[in-house]
């Protein structure tokens, strides 16, 4: 009984923020001089017709795994702000081992992705020490390494691992026999899709709601002090969570790669709405719930791909897929309020009973 | 060939050159770490100083491509980044929200709305050659003591902004020694107490974000219209973060903070250096990344295990 | 004459504890009135609305014969009302006279003047010297209260509050203290106090008040009171048998051994020094001492929050704790069933396949603690941050108990707790003893420490200073060794 108030609770509440958020997208964009009805027609047009829909599928791929990382983290109150890098990271891990590999003829894949998340660990390693071991604040480390991340990919895209044929700074073209083949003949989705929603989903979802361990990383989250009570490694559990999202993040940078892009360029993700980021939005969005972030993702990526249309068809900037994202982002916190307010009300209201 | 005084003077110009871009560089970073660490003093942790500049120097930006009138500019800076800042407030003291993840959503908004509509405003795609001011801030010699020779050059010789930020870090290092600097110190340590003991923490928190967003908002403005004479999107690029290191750095100690920016910005200043002078084995990126490392690197060494107020960035409700 | 009056008074808090039901009270000029009742009868609550710290649902307050309405706890100290609550309102890592000044913020007083009446008060009134400079983390709990008692004097307050201010006192300090509070009231100043223990309530007021559940059970003068334990029956309400069970202790095999052990606390202040001892299997060890003489870094040693600067300690068994700071014993934003099993997430029975959690045996166990402990919710899925106060302690005590099957430290188990439900804790201490489970008892209630041990250890400034048997245990002895 309870259960059920939160959880509708809770669904009136994601959907008044969305709501919120594309109420607030239609007066900017009015104000701008534009016409609010005619550019969100476009935009679902563009996010939720059946022929676009396995682009809006690819779209939030990468948005899926990196939230799911970030779901881990978030978990444990680690709050990685990261992703973004370990993104880039992954992607030019996987595009150079396939440009290194290129002469093998084995079906690489696995491996390539495999080092790219391993990678996207790697570059969350430094600020989860450094939080455990030295109490340094890890939004202000894995921040800085974003910078650096970019600045360090674009070193290796202009300058050692150029494509000797373009005149852009990117990598060579991946190889066909190391790309991720696509499921769906006629359109671009590809086995990365099918193995992020399908499997990777409910990987997470059972590890973090039904394992020892992801009960443990919740206590942690919940109450470092009452963790350490418990004997939980709080100093583990939390470079492990960090770790586990990296790898996520760094994992969709490699399947963006060989998948949808085929090679490593600069533009990864796009600037005007940055998966690394976005990823937290939807994260917190979801409640931290690995189910829902799914289907979030989906949204997001609808609203991605359908700003992309709104922008051909109605001449409004893409950027307007990053406002709604960041004014969602702020709606949702006042969410959490709100929702903190009425589960007192419905508790009374049950006790009265 | 040069000659050995040529190659000297080469070298002098260098160091000055250096020398004062590190302090003329340092004034928003300076402006906007002493205002953060009074709020952090506080007890709130305002990670959202990044968009309140960001939104600072778009607007101020904007206002002077359209009007040519600085002064408007600036106010146009204070007064965006003073609303950014009060929805933080909002969101943080009255809602008392995460402050963290209120802190990065609102700095993501920012870049949203200021790159919107900066492309709204300049049309949809960059063009190669960004929209300029024409008139930035002049810097403003000091009557007497900009005579004095180097030293005189060196440093009576900035914007206007830089003396004031240089005399408000004093300004607020003596406050922290009033009365009221007592209460920022109790709200910060333990608001509940505080709160007892007849502080009204809320509101001197507001009044403190207040006062931070209009010095966020105005360091921002100088970004893009006294450094630059342009408005690039992220213009900011994580300026603001880095200022919440330096305070962690300098222990959050005012007269601390002097050492620890400056020394930031002849990094920073150092490295704009090595990419004008473009060695060709040392790739620009590098350079590009020199801040961000030498941030990290300085909070391994002299970041650790420091503490800060007590209640920083924890929630508070009051409990009536 | 009545100086002030609470009428009516009644005060919800989110959740639905009812811990003010309709109060009157009042309070007459220059008497000295104790409010005594148990834990959670609301006490502290009622002297929270006095002092303006809390507003109360419905009722009103009149002072000399004015209705007032406090918004904040400045306003009552306007008024001439000052509290000193239990957990002291300093803060810590400020010094004393920052922490005083702070209090006296709407007066303009100047430093040397201040130093000055604070020195004068401290003499008046003979409190021993304390350095005006130091941070008040380094002051001992009876120096604290001094301090706050003296920032209220400086503020010429008629009404002076004080709640539960001797639990943290034991023996010659709380004389000290009832001796401070008669010399208070010759200075004119009118002394509400509250406590749960009826000796000192009868030592030195006037009038008493006895507050059972939220509700005015009595007001009696001094004078018509004939024995303690009309005061008891009226704290009560009712007799209960109260018999422990007698338990054999086994001393075979030594559950707890700890050497030499010497700690040190956060500010590096050594807290624990060469303390050695024993807990042997079906036995209960209590430790008896003032707060805040080591008794908390040694458990945090034993527990292993802490590490110690030397000695050993040899844990021979499975550990459970009860924590005296409950917030450790759980994570409020999540369910009570998951934190039910919050400690045992490695325990045998709680393990399904390919390391999920078996959801089954957790709600067993999670409904038993709820029905052992008679916590009266809803649902288990309920988040623990709705749960009222004293059914928090009920679910980490009473997870505790249960999941105890070699070792267990219970530090004030029975804190925050009903009467009923702190029969049944000390009941199931006792049964668990009997069963073989050794006990580690800590805390501040002496009768229930000399009710409960086998062998009482009494520290004192971090050293154990004499350990008493069953049969040697006389409250007069132990407390003189907690002081001396």
């Amino acid at each position: 009984m309870l259960v059920n108030y939160l959880l509708l609770t809770r669904f009136l509440l994601i959907l008044t923020v969305i709501g919120s958020a594309f109420i607030i997208g239609a007066v900017i964009i009015a104000l701008c001089g534009g016409n609010a009805l005619l550019a969100f027609y476009w935009l679902f047009h563009g996010a939720f017709t059946p022929m676009l829909i396995p682009e809006t599928l690819i779209r939030a791929t990468p948005l899926l795994l990196i939230s799911e990382g970030l779901v881990v983290a978030f978990s444990a109150r680690m709050w990685n702000i990261g992703a973004e890098g370990q993104f880039y990271i992954g992607g030019v891990s996987a595009a150079i081992f396939c440009v290194v590999f290129k002469y093998v003829m084995l079906p690489l894949q696995p491996i390539a992705l495999l080092f790219a998340g391993l990678s996207g660990a790697l570059w969350a390693l430094a600020p989860s020490i450094l939080k455990v071991r030295y109490g340094i604040n890890e939004i202000i480390t894995t921040l800085m390494l974003n910078y650096i991340a970019i600045y360090f990919v674009s070193y290796l895209l202009q300058g050692p691992f150029r494509d000797p044929i373009s005149m852009f700074p990117e990598t060579e073209s991946i190889p066909t026999h190391l790309q991720i083949p696509v499921v769906v003949s006629g359109t671009r989705l590809h086995l990365g899709v099918v193995f992020s929603f399908l499997v990777i989903v409910p990987i997470i979802y059972y590890f973090l709601e039904r394992t020892n361990y992801g009960l443990k990383i919740k206590i942690l989250g919940a109450n470092p002090k009452a963790a350490q009570y418990s004997k939980i490694h709080s100093g583990r559990v939390m470079i492990q969570s960090m770790l586990i999202s990296g790898f996520l993040a760094g994992l969709a940078g490699g399947i963006e790669v060989l998948a949808v892009q085929h090679k490593m360029r600069l533009e990864l993700s796009p600037s005007y709405c940055q998966y690394g980021y976005t990823g937290i939005a939807i994260a917190l969005l979801s409640y931290l719930n690995p189910i829902l972030t799914a289907f979030i993702s989906i949204f997001i990526g609808g609203l991605i791909n359908g700003s992309m249309t709104m922008h051909r068809m109605a001449s409004i900037p893409v950027g307007m897929a990053n406002i709604i994202q960041s004014l969602i982002m702020v709606f949702i916190l006042i969410g959490y309020y709100v929702e903190d307010k009425l589960s007192w009300r419905v508790l009374e209201r049950l006790k009265g009973k | 060939m040069e000659s050995f005084g040529e190659a000297e003077g080469e070298m002098n110009d260098l160091i000055f050159g250096l020398i004062y871009s590190s302090i003329s560089l340092a004034t928003p970073i300076l402006l906007v770490s002493i205002a953060e660490l009074i709020v952090e003093k506080g007890g709130i942790l305002n990670l959202s100083i990044e968009g309140s500049m960001l939104i600072g120097a778009f607007s101020s930006f904007i206002i002077a491509y359209y009007t040519n009138n600085l002064l408007y500019a600036s106010i146009a800076a204070a007064l965006s980044g003073l609303l950014l800042c009060l929805l933080f407030a909002f969101l943080t003291i009255t809602l008392a929200l995460d402050q963290m993840v209120t802190g990065i959503s609102l700095n993501l908004l920012a870049l949203g709305v200021t790159s919107y509509l900066y492309r709204a405003s300049f049309g949809w795609y960059v063009s190669p050659i960004p929209p300029r001011i024409e008139r930035t801030i002049a810097t403003f010699e000091i009557p007497i003591l900009s005579r004095i020779p180097i030293v005189g050059e060196l440093i009576f010789n900035h914007i206007p902004h830089t003396y004031v930020a240089f005399i408000m870090v004093f300004a607020f290092w003596l406050l922290l020694k009033t009365d009221l600097g007592l209460k920022i110190k109790a709200i910060g340590e333990d608001p509940e107490i505080a709160e007892t003991l007849g502080v009204n923490v809320n509101a001197l928190r507001y009044f403190l974000l207040f006062m931070e967003g209009i010095i966020a908002g105005i360091s921002g403005s100088l970004l893009s219209t006294a450094y630059y004479n342009m408005f690039l999107d992220n213009m900011t690029s994580g300026r603001g973060y880095v200022a919440i290191a330096l305070i962690i750095l300098a222990r959050w100690n005012p007269l601390l903070l002097f050492p620890t920016v400056y020394f930031f910005n002849f990094i920073d200043a150092l490295q704009l250096r090595i990419q004008a002078i473009g060695l060709a084995w040392f790739p620009y990126q590098f350079s590009l990344m020199l801040p961000y490392l030498f941030t990290i690197l300085a909070l391994f060494i002299m970041g650790r295990k420091v503490r800060g107020p007590s209640s920083l960035a924890k929630p508070y409700r009051r409990l009536r | 004459m009545m100086i002030a009056e609470l009428r009516n008074i009644t005060k919800i808090y989110p959740g639905g504890t009812v811990a003010n039901d309709n109060v009157s009270f009042n309070l007459e000029r220059g008497e000295i009135h104790a409010l005594l009742g148990e834990n959670g009868a609301g006490k502290t609550t009622l002297m929270k609305i006095m002092s303006g710290c809390l507003t109360p649902d419905k009722g009103s307050i009149i002072v000399d014969g004015r209705s007032v309405s406090f918004k904040s706890p400045m306003d009552a100290l306007k008024h001439g009302i000052g509290m000193v609550h239990q957990n002291f309102t300093l803060i810590p890592t400020m010094t004393v006279l920052e922490n005083i000044k702070l209090g006296l913020m709407d007066r303009k007083i100047g430093v040397n003047n201040l130093v000055e009446d604070v020195e004068k008060i401290f003499s008046k009134l003979s409190f021993p010297k304390v350095n005006l400079n130091s941070p008040t983390y380094m002051l001992s709990t009876g120096e604290k209260q001094k301090v706050e008692i003296a920032r209220l004097l400086l503020r010429r307050i008629k009404i002076l509050i004080l709640d539960e201010p001797t639990s943290m006192l034991c023996g010659f300090e709380v004389d000290r203290f009832l001796e401070l509070l008669s010399s208070l009231k010759l200075e004119g100043c009118s002394i509400v106090f509250t406590t749960h223990k009826i000796r000192e309530a009868m030592k030195v007021s006037d009038r008493i008040t006895i507050i059972r559940s939220g509700r005015v059970v009595a007001t009696l003068r001094r004078e018509n009171i004939r024995s303690e334990e009309d005061l008891v029956n009226l704290m009560i309400g009712g007799r209960i048998e109260m018999k422990t069970v007698m338990h054999k202790t086994r001393h075979d095999s030594s559950l707890l051994l700890v050497k030499d052990l010497v700690v040190a606390n956060d500010q590096g202040v050594v807290k624990v020094r060469n303390v050695s001892l024993e807990l042997c299997r079906g036995e209960i060890l209590g430790i008896a001492g003032v707060e805040g003489n080591g008794q908390k870094e040694l458990v945090e040693a034993i527990v292993g929050f802490r590490k110690p600067i030397s000695g050993k300690i040899i844990v021979n068994g499975d550990l459970r704790y009860i924590p005296s700071e409950r917030e450790l014993g759980v994570a409020y934003s999540l369910s009570i069933l998951v934190n039910s099993i919050v400690g045992s997430l490695d325990d045998k029975e709680f393990k399904g396949k390919w390391g999920a959690i078996n959801m089954d045996e957790a709600r067993k166990f999670s409904e038993r603690i709820v029905s052992f402990m008679n916590i009266n919710i809803p649902s288990i899925n309920m988040l623990v941050k709705h749960l009222s106060g004293g059914n928090i302690v009920r679910l980490i005590v009473g997870r505790e108990i249960l999941r105890a099957r070699e070792i267990l430290i219970a530090e004030q188990p029975t804190a925050g707790l009903d009467v009923r439900s702190s029969y049944l804790v000390r009941k199931s201490l006792a049964e668990l003893a009997s069963r073989g489970v050794g006990v580690l008892l800590i805390s501040s209630d002496l009768d229930e420490v000399m009710e409960l041990s086998d062998r009482v250890a009494i520290i004192k400034n971090g050293e154990i200073v004499k350990v008493f048997n069953r049969d040697e245990m006389d409250s007069r002895l132990i407390g003189e060794y907690m002081l001396e």
